[in-house]
């Protein structure tokens, strides 16, 4: 699906966005791709990112599901507005192992409140790839509250 | 809730620290278990800047990950021996800015399958002395049967 940004500026303020989050650079995320409604987040394989038996843990995958669908959804909107995930429900189809994961999100219904997203996580070893985490969420447009206004708390 | 359930691997409680302690993830962040009965677990989490999204607060996957945990091993308390558990599918709503110095996530069994565990967590976050729910999840968990936890390491 194509979509027209409504920012004219909407990928220097996607990427300005996700440079602020501090547990990407953390886990060592980088966005690999962005389009209008479209965003790709990709995660090399780290051993401290891990579960019990050695795969990616379900919460790292959730959050560069969450990450991608979230800055999927803030390409297409407006000026001065920011953008929070409201809920998401995730399938987790396979135990997530690979070199890298690429969770791409892309913007189904973009609504002037509520954005809803999906996105694939999908884990690459030796070139094959596979699906390992679905996710449909529901973003929210906070109008009138710029993302770089910080809600900050210091601590 | 304790006594509700009753666990049937008399080790479960050994064998949920351990797997949770094999998690390298929640070493990584500084999640650590605060309780644990059957049928039930609750994990900590210190604030920390660098597991913030852009405006400061704990990103959501972080939330989802201390509350995923909890939900799986209260239902790993109540999983017979020689099996591992495995996270099928979750819902969670995110209702507040999780703001606060320190984060809980209380986990729960709501209904202990053969199978499939249906369990619920809550996330709480806690800032002046008060705690305030930011997060809830449904999830779904898998009972893998002649997996032990420990035999399921793939990687070195």
């Amino acid at each position: 699906m194509e979509f027209r940004p409504r920012d004219p500026d909407w990928d220097q303020k996607v990427r300005a966005s996700f440079a602020r989050q501090t547990v990407m650079e953390t886990i060592g995320a980088t966005i690999a791709a962005l389009r209008p409604g479209q965003c790709e987040v990709a995660l090399p394989y780290r051993r401290d990112l891990c579960q019990q038996h050695g795969f990616l843990h379900a919460g790292i995958t959730t959050m560069i599901a969450d990450s991608a669908a979230g800055y999927a959804a803030f390409s297409l909107m407006p000026p001065g507005a920011s953008v929070l995930t409201v809920e998401f429900k995730v399938n987790l189809m396979a135990p997530a192992s690979g070199e890298r994961f690429l969770a791409r999100g892309t913007v189904i219904k973009p609504g002037r409140t509520l954005m809803v997203v999906e996105a694939e996580v999908i884990g690459e070893d030796a070139g094959k790839r596979k699906s390992v985490a679905h996710m449909l969420a529901t973003m929210m447009c906070l109008e009138g509250k710029s993302d770089q206004q910080a809600l900050r708390q210091e601590g | 809730m304790a006594g509700e359930f009753v666990a049937s691997d008399p080790a479960w409680e050994a064998k949920v620290r351990a797997s949770f302690a094999r998690q390298t993830f929640m070493h990584t962040i500084g999640a650590r278990i605060v309780s644990l009965a059957p049928g039930s677990c609750a994990i900590e989490l210190p604030f920390r800047r660098d597991l913030c999204q852009q405006h400061g607060f704990l990103h959501g996957g972080v939330v989802t990950a201390i509350a995923a945990n909890a939900g799986g091993y209260a239902a790993f308390t109540l999983m017979p021996e020689d099996t591992s558990v495995v996270g099928v599918e979750y819902k969670v709503n995110l209702f507040a800015s999780p703001k606060g110095t320190r984060f809980l996530a209380r986990g729960r069994v709501l209904r202990p399958g053969r199978t499939l565990h249906v369990v619920e967590s809550e996330v709480d976050a806690e800032q002046d002395g008060r705690l305030r729910p930011v997060a809830r999840m449904q999830a779904t968990m898998m009972c893998a049967e002649g997996i032990s936890e420990v035999g399921m390491e793939v990687r070195a």
